[in-house]
């Protein structure tokens, strides 16, 4: 083990200060600086939308299968749309093998809040026929490399399919309640706003830090995650922790602005 | 129905000739935090399989007191079959069935000497498959992946499938299609031949029936398509020590 790689793991507050102090961070990035994105969209053949989103080393994977099913009777022309993502020991060691863990739970349950707190998607889209046939998208994310922020890439993933997604047409008739899908015609949805998620940490209260690799997360006071649509707020999560000022807070959600944007100049150029 | 396999001119359904393979594509060290990984397309199939350790044994292997821990998983992606979503298989025998196939082929390869008392996980992540033989394509991925890792083995293990067809025409890499449209389907894992040291085979999975005078065509076929693999896994590993080793000489 190398000398820095000693220090690393024998102190790691230490080693990480040594860095912030002089404004800079162990990879070499500014403190607000992200690390490089990388977007794919349609990479799996078999789902009806797909995208593998890539920041830094950090890699998630979404899927999207839509399902038909009997919509809810108390909102029979809404659709219904599960994320669910998979968070294992393939992608780091601070998780279970198998089965489903909190942190799992905990980002399912944030992906839907972000999904909907914007107004991203218009449930009754995914109605065919009004309280008898609705889709029911179900969108598995698999993260295959956790180096930090993984809700950033989960929340990206998760657009980017929801963007590519292309459903068969579906012909429902009333009468006789049998049901037709034409493969040769696919429609995708209407994307009414596309939430980015930005993920900071606090490190000795003082200092921030945008898209925290996995070593920063380790060693931060508190996250906050910022998720911003057409330059407005749309969600913001931090799951206690130490207290941000409202100066700091401020400055971050300037700074999740700034993201947002660049991340939709990069999804405009894919979907031409 | 067996006459529409390969058509008059010698080409298959997917236009393919009789031994030749499905397209392969292959990127190595594509996962940061396990030791080892690899990226393995074979048609339409796409899977990721990665390397941690060896390491210390975890409490739950320690338990059971063997000389060395391999642990193996496999799990389909929700998205990966045409279809229906594929729903979460726990204590699916077919699952377990497949991990520890994997489990005996990879035991038999490996150097265990040097791993005593030591752990090794590999995981298997099918993102993507068109329903046929996913084994092969499991195989092949955690080939790469352990020599990606670093671990010794004696030598490389390469999956391939055959077919034949109803004329007696050995069909080397079915692909689904083709075998679902009836004829056998003989799934082998094989140590390729390498100058004077002998093919041994690992593993032998045969669907279907066929004449006994036929198997020799037919085990001939699926052996010189696991050779070709080893060809390609090998180019694939060398280019990528290459740029590795170039890139280290770099930095420096």
């Amino acid at each position: 083990m190398s000398q820095e790689e000693l220090y690393k793991t024998i102190n790691p507050v230490k080693y990480l200060r040594n860095f912030v102090e002089k404004s800079l961070r162990p990879d070499g990035r500014d403190l607000l600086e992200f690390r490089p994105t990388i977007i794919n969209k349609d990479s799996i053949a078999t789902a009806e939308g797909s995208a593998i989103i890539k920041l830094g080393t950090t890699t998630v994977i979404c899927g999207i299968k839509a399902e038909l099913a009997e919509p809810d009777s108390s909102e029979p022309s809404n659709g219904f749309i599960v994320p669910n993502i998979e968070l294992t020991k393939l992608c780091s060691p601070k998780y279970r093998a198998i089965g489903v863990s909190l942190d799992s739970q905990i980002m399912n349950q944030t992906l839907y809040n972000i999904l909907f707190n914007s107004g991203c998607v218009d449930l009754t889209e995914l109605c065919i026929a009004k309280g008898k046939l609705v889709w029911v998208l179900y969108c598995d994310l698999v993260c295959l490399d956790d180096d930090g922020s993984v809700l950033d890439v989960a929340s990206l993933a998760l657009i980017t399919a929801l963007k590519s997604l292309k459903l068969p047409k579906v012909n429902y008739d009333l009468d006789t309640k049998v049901i037709k899908v034409d493969d040769t015609i696919k429609k995708g949805i209407n994307l009414k706003a596309l939430p980015v998620t930005t993920t900071f940490i606090t490190f000795e209260q003082k200092y921030l830090l945008a898209d925290p690799t996995s070593d920063e997360e380790s060693i931060a006071d508190t996250f906050v995650t910022i998720a911003t649509c057409d330059g407005q707020l749309s969600y913001i999560y931090q799951p206690g922790g130490n207290s941000l000022a409202s100066e700091q807070f401020e400055s971050l959600i300037k700074q999740a602005g700034k993201r947002e944007k660049y991340i939709i100049s990069l999804l405009e150029n894919i979907f031409e | 129905m067996n006459h529409e396999l390969i058509s008059p001119q010698g080409l298959r359904i997917d236009g393919r000739r009789q031994n030749e393979l499905r397209q392969i594509s292959i990127k190595l060290g594509v996962l940061d935090r396990c030791d080892g990984s690899s990226f393995y397309l074979h048609g339409n199939t796409k899977v990721i399989a990665s390397i941690s350790g060896p390491k210390h044994p975890s409490k739950a292997s320690s338990k059971k007191d063997e000389n060395f821990y391999f642990n193996v998983r496999v799990k389909f992606a929700t998205f990966s079959k045409n279809g229906e979503r594929q729903k979460v298989m726990k204590n699916s025998k077919l699952l377990g069935e497949f991990e520890l196939n994997l489990k005996n082929i990879f035991k038999s390869v490996i150097l265990v000497e040097k791993y005593e008392k030591s752990q090794l996980d590999l995981n298997i992540e099918i993102l993507q498959t068109d329903g046929g033989s996913e084994i092969c394509a499991a195989v092949n991925a955690a080939t790469l992946a352990l020599i990606d890792a670093g671990i010794c083995m004696r030598e490389y293990i390469c999956a391939c499938t055959a077919s034949l067809t109803s004329d007696g025409i050995p069909l080397l890499d079915v692909s689904h299609l083709e075998e679902i449209s009836g004829g056998p389907t003989l799934t082998i894992a094989a140590l390729p031949r390498i100058g004077d040291h002998d093919q041994s085979v690992s593993f032998v999975e045969l669907s279907q029936k066929f004449y006994l005078k036929d198997l020799n065509k037919i085990f001939d076929c699926a052996l010189r398509g696991c050779e070709k693999i080893r060809a390609i896994l090998d180019e694939a590993i060398r280019s990528n020590a290459n740029e590795t080793a170039i890139s280290e000489l770099t930095d420096n």
